[in-house]
């Protein structure tokens, strides 16, 4: 193997030797400079593989004998040594990787390419690193903590910049203090023990103050929070290939150094850099929050990022080896992080739009550039930790390390910082995906801006003369309208076509992104494989498979049907091993999808992204049946979340909800972690798990419900993602966490305290169920947006299935299921109508519609099927969810929940009766006269739905056997059967009769008009009423649709106040104000930064003192 | 088969019985009111009259599917909602369709009659219409919320929701009733039931005298014909009901009509003597203190 | 009387200039005298290495044959001294980089106090 030796000496002769290359021209020079860095990345990737060769497992790699250099001929005490272990081969392998690709980026771009000098200094700075990882002696560690610094210094004056003259002068005089702090720590321990060999000094005794300085210095390299203003500075002042450089490839070595040091520092020490890391982490991510520049956000995001790293090395060893946990997070931080500042590089040639403000350039360029917006989507995945990037695996194994420890503050710093990162990444992210008359940060659901309608030719029969009239005045009117938008449009599109040039190459940044993924699957495959759970990797591929697919740009229509057949294969594998509780949901989440996709085939052309995420998004649901590790079901949530995310943010003007969403589903998701953590093995319901797992999980699956409180994510993403994806999310994916209940529900039945054993987790589900129902209803009623009453009326719904499923009984089982199964069928057939009508109407707003039961009477038969079905009106399906539900509710003896529960159902009607009027019924208005039915492929899934509901009406034994069998065994038996007729303790129900006696109630009285008002029975035209008066003459002034309830809204007056919007807009609003003062201690001058940075070291040092 | 022709011999007489009582205590209410206003009234066999005339008028007009069918669906509710009721109790002719569910599924039978009807006066474009169904919804889920407190208090008294088993249960004299044994149910589902009736001071949903407001707004000839029928139905099936909940049921035809007579009358004595509510009052009533009447009767079920 | 050794006067003499560096690091306003400031810590600190690196009445570290009869105890340590030159080197490539800066500053400032170059903050 090739000695460590070679890793400084080339690139530092090198570096003196370049002015001499450059004389043989520049490009040799260039080439001479990156063939060095590919040979530095291809030595510890030798070392590697001859190591991964020669050694069985992970365990036999990890005592691998490092391979050492001891120079001058001398042993090691009098000599330095130098020696690669695996952990130096790995970080070396990827600090000059990252370096390799930072210095080709800088190379291909089109302006401010690296002069000779710059390469030279660049040069340096990677052999300081490279010394800094291998050296194992504290003075040599001194001299190349200097040469990365003094290059760092030089490199950061290099773009000319008045700011980045300011932020490097700040720069040094920390970095100057700091190495006082070192030079100080490493003479005093030279007194104390007379080595300075790291293989040398003693382990112990006396020498706790000057190690103490010595850490001291190394945490001031690495930018603790507070003191580290400086280097915020330099991040958003540098040439961002320089940046890249000192986030990326600087703070590793000294990262590095200080894991070297570790086995020296006594417990005080580790907890003390574990708190500098925590506090870092948490503070720069509540900073970041409020930062508009990105490459500052950038900044403190780099900053929290080496502060996660400082706490891994400081809360010592966990499942697996702190080396692997250190070099996912290092990896996947560099690579993420240097990423992200070439791409600030490549988009911003002219320093337009660092500013996250300035958001007109963007859209434009996600339309231009989607595979480079795609590549941003990934580094910021990895950044923010999802799945399957390295640092998810890392973010797993240090929350399971510290739970079992107790160490709760730090999981909540973890989780929290993480929770944040992935907000202020991922707002930045949608300033890409939004288009450009989405308003973003919504906080509040409001009436959005209509389509602009289409002027359709407005020929043809129009009911009267004056109604002629009116559209006479309209046209008049839109043709006013298109005249002025006409003036306006070309600015706008002026402003949203700047054109976007990329200002170089992507190549390195393509190549960092593809070793993210490359990285991040293999630690999937390396994670999952030891529970034989590879096959959870399949939605992976799918995405894989469907970016391929989409970057060939195939036609959305063919992708689907790949997606069809490929979920229907799936499932005919899947579904046969499946019995019990997971088959009911497997065909609710596979054959429902299936239901679902049929109506995007709608799609003309290449939408991209739809068709792939929406097979992955079934797949990853697809997981959560078969499951079985904790790992394994965790990867697989945060998959189907982050998917989910990617399919809303689609949505026209869906940004803001969508971050809402993916922060509420990511919070949600660490809720669950940390209480899988909590469970002994595996995710099934144990008998022994504490209730803080219980209530942990039910948190995490509560989020996905929406259940009042923590549902406000809901009615924006359900509303404002695209119509088709709107219904499989509410049909689809919302039962996602109803099975996870049904799954863990084990977890829910202890009492919470000893004293009252009636009070159970599952009681209070109850309550939040029943008050979710009367919450949804509610807000369902006063909305004039149509998509936001169907998202409201989920979330009611999913009120009812939380109720049944925490009565914890055979019928509540059964009714549970009975409602997801029914409620997929009913609310695929309301979304998908609406999609149609939205579609051909071009607005949401219900007022604006109207009448619309004679230009599209299939979508309004289908849509009163659905709002029969909903509202539990006999004879159709509803009525035997409502029947299971009170009765299984008073066999309980919950008479509370159950009045509770029919006054949600009453309002139902409200908002139903509403609906369908409002759209179908009423006065339809002049600009819809022409329009069609709702498209094929709309229709299709919705009679397929009518037939499911008509169906389970006529025969509800069809449906509600198989689910008795399915829970079998789980409660006694408190329903029997007669005949069709279902037999309950309190009363009985007999679906088929009730259908009987329906059809003859209904048929007699239609056959009596149909035969009496045979003749002369006369169908009048729209305007042949009589009202106030007068005969009416246009929709507007008759159609009564606006604030249709406006009695109820004064009788309940303050009741409907939206509390829990009130309340997480005041979570936000107080995170802000944090991150708000926080940053005030970050003056800009220089003095005060290094006051800072005298004050943490004495503070260090102070609290040595206390924790001795 | 000659089950079924019997049942429907059954189910002839018994709507036969309830069609002309409905109508006959109409017409006598509608006297009843004139006299306490002082006026002479009309005869007591004007609904009669008036349905008869309805439905032979030569010509009428229809909106459209849905307005059409709204009457339908009307009386199809009315006479559901009935035949789901066992009218006299231990009578074979009289126990109608009791067998296909229990009072859950009269209660849910209830919407499907108000439902169809409100979406085919939705049709006709008629403004009044949907604004007297808004008041109408609005004001139902209000008084809906201390009846089904009240039936959940009656359900656990007696352990059952079938009317028959509730029925069973008050045999054997008038403290057996549940006016006596749970009184608080009884008030707040009394309460209820005269906003069931929309008569005052619950009558804004209708607004018979200022404005012809509500469903029936453009309705005409056979269709208004059909939704007078429905009336004298669903009344009689409404009073029967509650009969059957609070007062004991009725084990012959005069005990019955006597009950059922008195019950009507509490809603005209009401009505007759207490002005009307605006909705949103109205509302706000319902879910004061009948909504606490009924959640006490709940409660004193649990403890 | 307290007896002060060389080595202990040396390393408080350098404490002393440690602390004057870095209170002048603090407090002064103009770039160069920070500068200054900065070359007064480097030296403290320097001499507080030595200090503490030094053996009183010790022999120079060379292998002769002094070194054989005094005994290891007595010899200089010469590992402090090599670091204090190595310090040195490195402090003097800092001081010439922060003057570097200084000129550059006054070039696009067209100042040397330190209060006015803070366009970046928070």
């Amino acid at each position: 193997m090739v000695s460590p030796i070679y890793a400084i000496a080339i690139p530092l002769g090198a570096a003196f030797l370049l002015p001499l290359f450059e004389k043989a021209g520049k490009n040799a020079a260039k080439a001479l400079v990156l063939a060095i860095l590919a040979a530095l990345t291809a030595l510890p990737v030798s070392w590697l593989v001859v190591w991964i060769v020669n050694t069985p497992n992970l365990a036999g790699l990890l005592r691998v004998s490092p391979l050492a250099v001891d120079t001058g001929g001398f042993p090691a005490p009098i000599s330095i040594r130098l020696a690669a272990g695996i952990g130096e081969a790995l970080v070396m392998a990827l600090v000059n990787l990252t370096a390799f690709l930072g210095i080709t980026h800088m190379l291909v771009r089109s302006q401010a390419k690296p002069t000779g000098k710059t390469l030279v200094l660049l040069l340096t700075l990677v052999t300081g690193v490279n010394g800094l990882i291998l050296t194992r002696d504290l003075f040599n560690i001194f001299v190349f903590l200097e040469i990365t610094s003094i290059s760092t210094y030089a490199l950061i004056a290099s773009n000319g910049s008045k700011r980045a003259y300011e932020a490097g002068f700040k720069y040094i005089i920390a970095g100057s203090i700091a190495s006082s702090i070192y030079l100080v720590g490493v003479i005093y321990l030279y007194r104390l023990t007379g080595s300075l060999s790291l293989d040398h000094l003693p382990r112990s005794g006396g020498t706790a103050i000057a190690l103490m300085l010595l850490t001291t210095a190394l945490l001031l390299e690495l930018k603790p929070f507070p003191a580290n203003g400086w280097s915020l500075d330099v991040y958003q002042a540098a040439d961002p290939g320089i940046s890249a450089m000192v986030s990326a490839v600087g703070a590793s070595g000294v990262l590095f150094v200080l894991y070297k040091l570790t086995p020296l520092l006594s417990p005080t020490h580790l907890r003390l850099i574990a708190g500098s890391g925590a506090v870092t982490f948490v503070f720069s991510q509540v900073i970041a929050l409020r930062q508009t520049d990105v490459r500052r956000m950038l900044g403190y995001s780099s900053t929290a990022q080496i502060g996660l790293m400082l706490l891994v090395i400081g809360s010592g060893r966990g499942t697996i080896p702190t080396i692997v946990l250190l070099g996912l997070l290092l990896g996947n931080h560099m690579l993420s992080k240097a990423g992200l500042f070439w791409v600030t590089d490549l988009i911003d040639g002219n320093r337009t739009i660092a500013s996250m403000s300035d958001s007109g350039s963007l859209p434009a360029l996600a339309r231009n550039k989607p595979l480079l917006v795609a590549m941003i989507g990934i580094l910021l995945a990895a950044l923010a930790g999802l799945p399957p990037f390295p640092s998810f695996w890392a973010k797993w194994h240090l929350v399971s390390a510290l739970v079992p420890n107790g160490r709760w503050l730090l999981v909540a710093v973890v989780l929290g910082g993480s929770l944040m990162e992935a907000g202020y990444l991922f707002r930045w992210f949608t300033r890409f995906t939004k288009a450009s008359e989405d308003p973003g940060d919504v906080h509040q659901e409001r009436i959005p801006a209509d389509v602009p309608v289409t002027t359709r030719p407005q020929t043809g029969t129009v009911s009267s003369r004056s109604g002629k009239e009116a559209l006479a005045r309209q046209a008049a009117s839109t043709a006013a309208a298109t005249q002025a938008t006409t003036q306006t449009i070309p600015q706008v599109v002026r402003q949203a076509e700047q054109p976007v040039e990329i200002s170089g190459s992507p190549v390195p940044t393509i190549i960092a992104t593809l070793v993210l993924v490359f990285g991040g699957i293999a630690a999937a495959v390396g994670f999952l494989a030891p529970n034989q759970e590879l096959i959870l990797l399949v939605p992976l591929a799918v995405l894989l498979i469907g970016a391929l697919l989409d970057t060939l740009r195939i036609p959305s229509k063919i992708q689907l049907l790949l997606g069809m057949l490929g979920i229907g294969v799936y499932s005919w594998l899947l579904l046969p091993s499946l019995g019990g509780i997971p088959l009911v949901f497997g065909l609710l989440f596979l054959v429902g999808g299936l239901l679902q996709m049929i109506a995007l085939m709608q799609r003309k052309g290449h939408q991209p992204g739809l068709a792939v995420l929406v097979s992955t998004l079934l797949f990853s649901l697809g997981n959560l049946l078969f499951v079985q590790s904790r790992l394994g079901f965790f990867f697989s949530w945060e998959l189907m979340s982050i998917v989910s995310y990617l399919l809303i943010v689609r949505g026209r003007a869906a940004s803001g909800a969508a971050l809402r969403y993916l922060m509420f589903s990511l919070g949600g998701a660490y809720s669950i972690l940390v209480g899988l953590v909590l469970l002994p093995t595996g995710f099934a319901p144990h008998a022994t798990s504490s209730l803080w797992a219980g209530i942990l999980l039910g948190t995490g699956f509560l989020i996905k419900i929406g259940t009042v409180g923590l549902h406000i994510w809901l009615p924006g993403a359900y509303a404002e993602a695209e119509d088709e994806v709107s219904s499989l999310l509410s049909s689809v994916l919302s039962k996602a966490g109803l099975f996870m209940l049904f799954t863990t529900a084990g977890l829910f039945i202890q009492p919470l305290l000893r004293s009252v054993p009636g009070v159970t987790l599952a009681y209070l589900l109850g309550w939040l169920g029943a008050l979710t129902a009367l919450a949804g209803a509610f807000l369902a009623v006063f909305q004039e947006d149509i998509k936001y009453t169907l998202a409201y009326s989920s979330m009611g719904q999913m009120g009812y299935m939380l109720l049944s499923f925490a009565l914890m009984t055979q019928l509540g089982w059964i009714n549970s299921m009975y409602l997801a199964v029914t409620h997929l069928l009913f609310k695929t057939m309301l979304f998908v109508a609406i999609a149609g009508v939205v579609h051909r109407t071009g607005t949401r707003l219900m007022y604006r519609m109207g009448g619309l039961i004679s230009r599209m009477p299939v979508s309004f038969f289908s849509v009163l099927i659905g709002i029969i079905a909903l509202s539990g009106v006999p004879p159709l399906t509803g009525f035997g969810a409502k029947w299971m539900l009170y009765t299984a509710l008073i066999e309980k003896g919950w008479y509370l929940q159950a009045g509770m529960a029919f006054f949600a159902s009453a309002i139902a009607f409200l908002y139903l009766f509403r609906l369908i009027h409002t759209i179908f019924l009423g006065q339809l208005k002049d600009e819809h006269r022409e329009i069609r039915e709702a498209p094929l492929w709309y229709l299709v899934p919705q009679l397929i739905a009518i037939i499911g509901i008509m169906l389970v009406s006529m025969f509800p034994n069809l449906l509600i056997k198989p689910l008795e069998m399915a829970i079998a065994g789980y409660f006694p038996q408190t329903i029997a059967w007669q005949g069709s007729t279902l037999v309950s303790t309190l009363g009985y129900w007999n679906g088929n009769a009730v259908m009987y006696v329906t059809m003859g109630v209904f048929l007699v009285p239609l056959v009596w008009l149909l035969a009496t008002r045979r003749k002369h029975n006369q169908k009048v035209r729209q305007f042949n009423i009589v009202y106030s008066a007068e005969r009416p003459d246009r929709p507007q002034t008759t159609h009564y649709a606006y604030n249709f309830y406006a009695p109820y809204r004064s009788a309940l007056g303050s009741f409907l106040t939206p509390w829990a919007t009130r309340f997480w807009k005041r979570v936000l609003s107080v995170v802000r104000v944090v991150g708000s003062s926080t940053r005030r201690i970050y003056s800009g001058d220089g003095q005060t930064y290094a006051l800072y940075v005298l004050l943490y070291a004495i503070v260090l040092m102070l609290l040595l003192r206390g924790g001795n | 088969m000659k089950d079924i022709a019997m049942k429907a011999l059954y189910t002839l007489i018994s709507l036969f019985v309830i069609l002309n009582y409905g109508l006959l205590l109409t017409g006598t209410m509608a006297r009843v009111r004139a006299k306490v206003q002082g006026r002479i009234g009309q005869p007591v066999y004007q609904p009669y009259i008036d349905i008869l005339k309805n439905n032979f008028l030569r010509t009428s007009i229809y909106h459209g599917v849905m307005f059409f069918l709204g009457p339908v669906f009307r009386l199809a509710g009315g006479l559901g909602t009935y035949l789901f009721i066992p009218v006299i109790f231990g009578s074979t002719i009289f126990s109608n369709f009791a067998f296909s569910g229990d009072l859950l599924l009269v209660m849910y039978f209830i919407f499907f009659g108000q439902l169809g009807m409100a979406l085919g006066a939705g049709q006709s474009g008629h403004p009044y219409s949907p604004i007297g169904v808004s008041r109408g919804l609005a004001q139902m889920t209000a008084f809906e919320l201390p009846f089904a407190l009240a039936v959940i208090s009656i359900a656990s008294q007696y352990g059952t929701l079938s009317i028959t088993g509730i029925v069973a249960a008050q045999q054997g004299g008038i403290l057996n009733w549940v006016a006596f044994t749970n009184p608080l149910a009884m008030v707040a589902g009394m309460i209820s039931f005269l906003g069931m009736s929309m008569d005052n001071p619950f009558s804004i949903v209708l607004a018979p005298q200022e404005i012809p407001i509500g469903p029936p707004t453009e309705m005409n000839a056979g269709f208004l014909g059909m939704l007078q029928t429905n009336r004298a139905i669903f009344n009689g099936a409404k009073l029967v009901l509650f009969m059957n909940l609070f007062f004991g049921g009725a084990g012959n035809l005069l005990v019955m009509v006597v009950k059922t007579f008195l019950l009507y009358f509490y809603v005209v004595f009401v009505g007759a003597s207490f002005p009307r509510f605006r909705p949103d009052q109205s509302i706000r009533f319902f879910l004061g203190i009948p909504t606490l009447i009924g959640i006490a009767a709940v409660v004193l079920q649990m403890v | 009387m307290i007896q002060v050794t060389i080595t202990q006067a040396m390393t408080a003499l350098g404490l002393l200039l440690a602390i004057i560096g870095l209170w002048g690091i603090l407090t002064r306003r103009n770039i160069i005298r920070i500068i200054i400031a900065f070359t007064i810590l480097d030296t403290g600190v320097h001499l507080i290495m030595v200090g503490l690196g030094y053996v009183t009445k010790g022999t120079a570290p060379i292998l002769d044959g002094e070194l054989a009869a005094l005994g290891t105890l007595n010899v200089v340590d010469p590992v402090p001294s090599a670091l204090v030159l190595t310090a040195i080197v490195i402090g003097l490539a800092v001081t010439a980089l922060m003057l570097s800066y200084a000129i550059r500053l006054y070039q696009t400032y067209h100042t040397l106090s330190i209060d006015e170059i803070k366009e970046m903050k928070w």
